[in-house]
């Protein structure tokens, strides 16, 4: 009696099938991204609690946008934050905010502007005034000895103190200006996340 | 009250409104004191509002 013929084996395309199958199974299964406790996952906790009703102090909210807006870091946290966030509302409050921010930049910008057209210009031009006046007066000899030197020394010095204040306050406009631009363009970009992960799900 | 007199006072008054002016742009300038440790704020930031939306490392 001949021994039963041996079953065929499983072609190798099966193998393939199967572990296709199972990579598709451990892709599903990997767990969620973890993040860490930053500005920027703050930042979505914040924007999150707020449109839940929770009570967020704005000079906390400033302080955290302020730290992710001026960190590359953090805008690139931010944004996977809001990629890999189940809820898209979050990424469109999110946005809000940075906008609010932005809004409340150029604010602080526009009048520090206003302060140095106003203000800090025409105390410069006083003084420069004062030094040439004071200047004539010495040449002319209508004021002598101590007085002369008094003034110009007076007129000069405060000529060097009114171009200092001014680019003190030039430097804070200019950081206003650097912060409105990046929250501005910040927005923008964690709104097209939120798109993005939208389409996603 | 001489000429002298007169131009010295204006000249100092005009010294003394620039001066007044410019400390009041360095005042304006100052840079706002902060509220708080920026580190603590980012612990205590309300993370449970992002249960079932994001994954947050638990400490």
């Amino acid at each position: 009696m001949s021994p039963p013929p041996c079953s065929p084996g499983p072609a190798p395309g099966f193998f393939v099938i199967a572990i296709l199958a199972c990579s598709r199974q451990f892709a599903a299964m990997t767990p969620l991204p973890e993040f860490e406790r930053r500005p920027a996952t703050a930042l979505v906790a914040m924007a999150n609690a707020l449109s839940m009703g929770d009570a967020v102090p704005d000079q906390d909210l400033a302080r955290i946008i302020r730290a992710v807006v001026t960190s590359r870091a953090e805008r690139a946290a931010l944004l996977a934050a809001v990629r890999a966030s189940n809820d898209p509302d979050s990424g469109l409050t999110v946005a809000d905010l940075l906008g609010a921010f932005a809004a409340e930049a150029g604010e602080a910008e526009a009048q520090d502007r206003d302060a140095d057209q106003i203000i800090g210009q025409w105390a410069q031009r006083l003084a420069a005034g004062a030094l040439l006046a004071s200047f004539g007066a010495a040449i002319a000899g209508t004021v002598t000895g101590g007085h002369a030197f008094g003034l110009t020394l007076l007129s000069f010095s405060g000529f060097i103190f009114a171009a200092a204040s001014r680019l003190g306050g030039k430097g804070r406009m200019r950081v206003n200006a650097k912060e409105r631009e990046t929250a501005e363009t910040l927005a923008r970009h964690v709104l097209e996340a939120a798109r993005a992960s939208e389409s996603k799900e | 009250m001489g000429l002298e007199t007169v131009i010295v006072s204006a000249i100092a008054g005009a010294c003394t409104l620039s001066f007044a002016a410019s400390v009041y742009l360095v005042y304006r300038a100052r840079p706002q004191p902060e509220t708080g440790d920026l580190e603590d704020l980012i612990q205590n930031a309300p993370y449970h509002r992002l249960h079932n939306v994001l994954k947050i490392k638990s400490s």
